[in-house]
């Protein structure tokens, strides 16, 4: 009995040696990053796939830290298959970190493209999109970095950093970026990369390495497709408006000439739609906490009164930026970028059922109020400036 | 009938499998595109909605303690009838043990090991069916209550992980299209959560001792797996939105893809599959179980198990052709299963009810068996 009991297990272990699907690492080409331009033929693909072998060397190699592919197809999903025509290993998708997509294909509309990423199953949300401002993706990704081997994750990093203390970009992924391309009354916004070269740079080596890759603002979408960009000072006003605000750095001048930096240590921000006569109206509200990180000049911060002319200064600049971005988007974008018309659709939702339609025309005249406040709340690691003397104020 | 004997608490773990399920990964999507935004109070008007269901339940339940539901149909109808429609009930049984397979293949070979082939999946999952039942009931009512455990530990422990996604403006403007969608959902969600328990009455009471304490346990297993269900939709809402969430095939797996907390807990979507597959192997096998106890009945075969295999092999066979594509079976699940169940495990007990009522009061009859009401 028992020894007839072993030969359906010994069989069975005939087909228990392991995955059907598996894949071993080193047979897989992990693709780090991934450029779309549009041809006129389709698409033209550019992918970064991480090298291993330059990548494990501990001391520089004659190799690069990633290898490109570049391929056409009237389709992503064929361009991105054709790379197996040169590559000698399967393309591995699902540890892609940034999607950058050229200016042209941006304008052209970008929803064919998230069909393809939110259906195929080796995609992952987790990514983030930017786009080439000026350029090519291709271009883009065929720029080594420096302090990063791997320029994709250099972008990714890079992004998130731009994001938290800079305030030009957000970190966009798929979710975000399909809900917004979906709901009627909120537009997305990409961050843009831009192709720098900086007379300070050419002393390197490398005449490649002149070039840097930096983040540059915004770009504006209405629906799917780009039409315009947001400066710096643009974008930050959009991220104070939309509250997702990091360490920023902000700068005020007290009698034209004393110069007070501050860093934003937390904002936050609150749509409130409301309407009267079935005209709808939307204010703003911030609450912004800042420290206070230089003083250039002699302004004495520890007094009472100085901090109150400090406050109102930083109240008057964080309502300036939003308001010259506000007025960019209505006047100039006609792109509701800030969700006002999913703000008055939580609040009113049968107001909005009449404006759904009219959206595009109302939100250029739709009026909008700010009510912001500002806290200082430390001063650093000294209270006076360093060099005010005694009696001079 | 039987000897074998289960706890009340394994009557617990079973339930919640079954009512788990058949839901948790998809049906969310079908969910949020009939509610919209009001998807969440949709599915706990469901779990409520279903409380008089089990209730019926229960009620037949004790009123003939030592049978199941093919005894209680012939029972009540009479030979010839309730031969028909206990067969009619336990065809859906059937149908419902290859369908499941069907799922299972489906899901890994469209998210998870694209390249292996539907049928080794399949074959590998009716293996372990067929298995569960050939060790008896109590092995299967053992495994649930272990499973039941781990998938609710890590259910949760997914949902705090997505909690930082959660995005409450998501979930407003609430009704906005009115009350209508939303009791449309829930009665569509109905037909995967609360009707899905008919299954149970294949087991409870015949298998238990104590008919009163099982009723408890019964309802406490359908408030579980409907709390995770519940649960499930309303974090896919919040962090999804809606839009996504009704258009995603699996938007639980999709849900859990968010996870990004720290370096440390990303790309842990893999756990919401083994929460799947734990309460929908539950779920299966109990139709199957049922399936296979009360054709033995019909066929009056002394061992159920002599006919496991042979319709483990039917169940592969079918799980392979039931559904010919994706399109077809979204429409099926639509259109044909929604009524489908709504006569089985709706209209069957109803009708029994009213039976039982009719021949008690009003023929004053001796029917039904009073010893589970001490």
């Amino acid at each position: 009995m028992k020894a007839k009991a072993i030969i359906p297990v010994l069989l069975m272990m005939l087909f228990c040696t392991g995955c059907w699907s598996s894949r071993e690492i080193n047979t897989l080409a992990i693709t780090i990053c991934l450029g779309i331009d549009k041809t006129d033929e389709g698409y033209l693909i550019t992918k970064q796939v991480l090298n291993p072998t330059a990548l494990a060397m501990q001391k520089g190699s004659d190799e690069d830290p990633v290898v490109l592919f570049v391929q056409k197809g009237e389709n992503l999903f064929s361009a991105l298959r054709k790379i197996a025509t040169e590559s000698s290993r399967k393309m591995y998708n699902s540890h892609v970190r940034v999607v950058v997509l050229g200016e042209n294909l941006a304008r052209e509309g970008i929803k064919d493209i998230l069909d393809f990423f939110m259906r195929e199953h080796e995609f992952r949300t987790d990514f983030y999109y930017v786009i080439a401002k000026g350029t090519t993706a291709n271009e883009v990704l065929g720029i080594l970095t420096p302090l990063e081997s791997v320029p994709g994750v250099k972008l990714y990093l890079s992004l998130e950093n731009s994001e938290r203390y800079w305030g030009i970009t957000s970190a966009i992924n798929s979710i975000f970026l399909v809900q917004s391309i979906l709901a009627d009354g909120i537009n997305p916004v990409l961050p843009g990369i831009e192709i720098i070269s900086k007379a300070g740079y050419s002393e390197m080596e490398n005449s490649n390495d002149a070039k840097r890759l930096q983040y540059t603002g915004m770009g504006v979408f209405q629906e799917d497709k780009l039409i315009g960009w947001l400066s710096e000072d643009e974008a930050k006003g959009y991220h104070y408006i939309i509250g997702d605000v990091g360490n920023y750095v902000e700068q005020v001048y007290y009698n034209g000439k004393d110069q007070i930096v501050c860093e934003v240590r937390d904002s936050q921000s609150k749509m409130i739609a409301s309407c009267k006569d079935d005209k709808p109206s939307v204010c703003v509200k911030i609450k912004t906490s800042l420290n206070i990180a230089a003083v250039e000049g002699v302004l004495d911060i520890t007094k009472q009164e100085n901090r109150k002319i400090l406050k109102e200064l930083l109240e008057k600049r964080i309502k300036l930026l939003c308001e010259k971005v506000q007025k960019k988007a209505q006047q100039e974008l006609h792109s509701d970028i800030f969700g006002f018309g999913e703000a008055i659709h939580r609040r009113e939702p049968k107001l909005w059922k009449k404006l759904k339609d009219s959206w595009d025309t109302e939100y250029v005249k739709l009026p909008v109020h700010y009510d912001i406040t500002v806290e200082i709340k430390q001063a650093g690691q000294i209270s006076k400036p360093m060099f005010l003397k005694e009696g001079e104020d | 009938m039987s000897e074998t004997k289960i706890t009340s608490r394994q009557i617990i773990s079973l339930t919640a499998g079954v009512t788990t399920g058949g839901s948790v990964l998809v049906i969310g999507a079908l969910i949020a595109s009939v509610a919209k935004q009001d998807a969440w109070i949709g599915s706990l008007l469901t779990i409520l909605f279903g409380i008089p269901v089990i209730w019926i339940y229960l009620f037949l339940g004790r009123r003939f303690p030592r049978m199941n539901l093919v005894g209680m149909s012939r029972e009540l109808l009479g030979k010839w009838f309730g031969t028909i429609v206990a067969g009619s009930f336990l065809f859906l049984l059937l149908q419902m043990s290859y369908h499941i397979p069907w799922y299972m293949g489906d899901f890994m070979t469209s998210r998870i090991i694209p390249e292996t082939p539907h049928y080794v999946i399949k074959a590998l999952y009716i293996a372990a069916m067929s298995i569960a039942i050939l060790y008896g009931l109590e092995a299967l009512a053992r495994a649930s209550e272990i499973f039941i455990m781990i998938a609710s530990v890590l259910f949760v422990f997914v949902m705090v992980m997505v909690a930082p996604n959660a995005k409450i403006e998501n979930l407003q403007p609430v009704l906005e299209n009115g009350l209508i969608p939303v009791l449309k959902s829930s009665a569509i969600l109905s037909c995967f959560l609360s009707f899905m328990t008919i299954s149970m009455l294949m087991i409870y009471p015949a298998h238990l001792d104590d008919s009163k304490e099982g009723g408890k346990s019964f309802l406490k297993g359908y408030f579980l797996g409907g709390g995770i269900t519940c649960i499930s939709i309303l974090m896919s809402v919040l962090a999804l939105g809606w839009a996504i969430t009704a258009n995603s095939r699996f938007p639980v797996f999709r849900l859990a893809n968010l996870i990004n907390v720290g370096i440390v807990f990303s790309r842990i979507e893999i756990i919401v599959f083994v929460i799947w597959v734990l309460t929908q192997f539950i779920l299966s096998t109990v139709f199957f179980y049922g399936f296979i106890i009360g054709f033995s009945q019909l066929l009056k075969l002394k061992d159920h198990k002599r006919i496991v295999l042979p319709l483990a092999l039917i169940l592969l066979t079918m799980s392979e052709v039931v559904f010919p594509d994706v399109a077809y079976q979204e429409h099926w699940i639509v259109y044909t299963w929604v009524p489908y169940i709504f006569t089985h495990g709706f209209v069957l007990p109803v009708f029994l009810l009213v039976v039982y009522w009719v021949k008690k009061r009003v023929l004053k009859m001796d029917i039904g068996d009073n010893q589970g009401q001490k």
